[in-house]
């Protein structure tokens, strides 16, 4: 395929790798800005895209690899950031209780809450319909890990929607 | 193997084997062997259910963040990206735009192309060379969430009322039930005689409105909604896959006083769903509906 039509295929794309990139920074302008240095080094990096394979798969595994490179990085030079921002996920002590103002706006409590491994494995598959076996590829681990993490999201999903409202919290554990 | 019963034992069913199942992603004797499971144990039909639900759920709950417009510098930057390889595919590679970002990420935030980029793009102001369209969602894989149209959105309505009927303590706001309309003949029939944008008060007081027609592959869905019903605003699809039009899934929004609430994310995310996943493609002409067979 060309790099013109690549290219075109891949501004299409930019409404769910934007959406994917927002599960993983939950910053909207480090959203994009994922987005875009990812889109630059994808084509960059184009010959190594095999045509015949999925584009979309091949992309969000830039995105995330990217993401990781610059997580690392950031938690090496600031340990206390995420939860100045108010971004403490699961498993931690505190325990504030949400409004939760609407059904879908309890879901996307729910899957902010998820810890990260989990959360981007629903992306993927849930979201996205990536194969469990593309989505193995995009994340790096194997089949039997991706079905356990996203059985596992899902089951916490299911199981926060159930709670009534005033034990869905952020930080805790339903 | 079979117990004292003279059934084969019940399957030791594990949460992965299940979802794997709902996902579509089991060989078919597998499948099958999940089904037959499935259809004798209300327990595993409530898990299987949990499974299809949250599916639905992540993706209506997501569904605004992907409908946004991508910002118009983002879609400049990366066509400028693309721009740049192919030139440098090219072999041309050193010229100006080039040269401009070598190495530095920021820089390319506004590059000089970026400038020439109409901000809202369209077929006839991009010119060919990048040619590139924003196109909203591209045709993906069919989820088995509504591999078999009548049955799973029934099933998806009772896993969903219950997730509701849990969280009817709740304060919450507002609530969405999908709830199977297929009985509701009075909805199909008038929906038949109308198209897109039309409205009909039906003969018990609700107001029906066809909002738009989708093709799909054994026919057409048509997304309409319905007010006034009691039980609050109604969205819902209604498709006609050669038997005439039957509703296959219908969300209800109503805020805790009772008041409707029209065009909920809820119900626009969970029939987006629907729609995406029974592979509709872009929405017909009034001329078009007008030439559908009528049932």
């Amino acid at each position: 395929m060309a790099t013109v039509e690549i290219g075109d295929e891949i501004v299409a794309m930019l409404p769910r790798l934007r959406s994917f990139a927002l599960s993983l920074t939950r910053r909207r302008d480090e959203a994009d800005d994922l987005v875009q240095a990812a889109c630059e080094r994808a084509f960059g990096a184009i010959d190594t895209w095999q045509p015949g394979t999925r584009l979309d798969a091949w992309m969000f595994r830039i995105l995330r690899n990217l993401w990781i490179d610059r997580h690392r990085r950031r938690r090496d030079e600031t340990s206390l950031d995420d939860d100045e921002a108010g971004l403490s996920i699961a498993g931690e002590d505190g325990r504030h209780t949400v409004e939760v103002r609407s059904t879908m706006a309890a879901v996307r409590v729910a899957i902010d809450r998820l810890p990260e491994d989990q959360r981007e494995v629903l992306m993927l598959v849930c979201v996205e319909d990536l194969s469990y076996r593309d989505a193995a590829e995009v994340l790096d681990v194997p089949i039997g890990t991706v079905m356990s993490r996203l059985s596992r999201a899902r089951r916490a999903l299911a199981a926060a929607l159930d709670a009534p409202a005033a034990d869905r919290t952020v930080g805790g554990r339903p | 193997m079979t117990d004292e019963t003279g059934r084969e034992p019940a399957m030791e069913l594990s949460d992965e084997m299940l979802m794997a199942y709902v996902d579509g992603e089991l060989a078919a004797e597998e499948a099958a062997a999940v089904e037959r499971a499935i259809a004798g144990d209300a327990g595993l039909k409530r898990r299987a259910a949990d499974f299809r639900d949250t599916r639905m759920l992540a993706r209506g709950a997501l569904a605004e963040a992907r409908a946004e417009p991508v910002p118009a510098a983002l879609v400049a930057a990366v066509r400028a990206a693309a721009e740049r390889a192919r030139q440098a595919s090219a072999g041309t590679a050193g010229t100006p735009v080039a040269a401009v970002t070598a190495g530095d990420r920021r820089a390319t935030a506004a590059p000089p192309a970026a400038a020439t980029v109409d901000p809202a793009p369209s077929d006839t102001a991009e010119p060919a060379a990048t040619g590139a369209r924003v196109i909203a969602f591209p045709q993906r894989r069919r989820a088995a969430l509504f591999a078999l149209p009548i049955a799973a959105s029934l099933m998806v309505a009772a896993g969903l009322t219950g997730f509701l009927i849990g969280d009817a303590r709740a304060p919450v706001t507002d609530v969405a039930t999908v709830a199977p309309l297929g009985g509701d003949t009075a909805v199909t029939a008038a929906l038949t005689g109308l198209v897109s944008g039309d409205e009909r008060t039906l003969a018990d007081g609700r107001r029906l409105a066809a909002v738009a027609t989708f093709p799909v592959d054994d026919g057409v869905c048509r997304v309409f909604t319905v007010r006034g019903a009691e039980s609050g605003a109604v969205e819902g699809v209604a498709c006609d896959r050669g038997s005439g039009l039957a509703v296959e899934v219908a969300v209800t929004a109503t805020s805790d006083d009772g008041a409707y609430t029209p065009a909920s994310d809820v119900a626009t995310g969970v029939v987006d769903a629907f729609l995406d996943a029974a592979g509709a493609g872009a929405s017909l002409t009034v001329e078009e509906e007008r030439a559908l067979p009528r049932r």
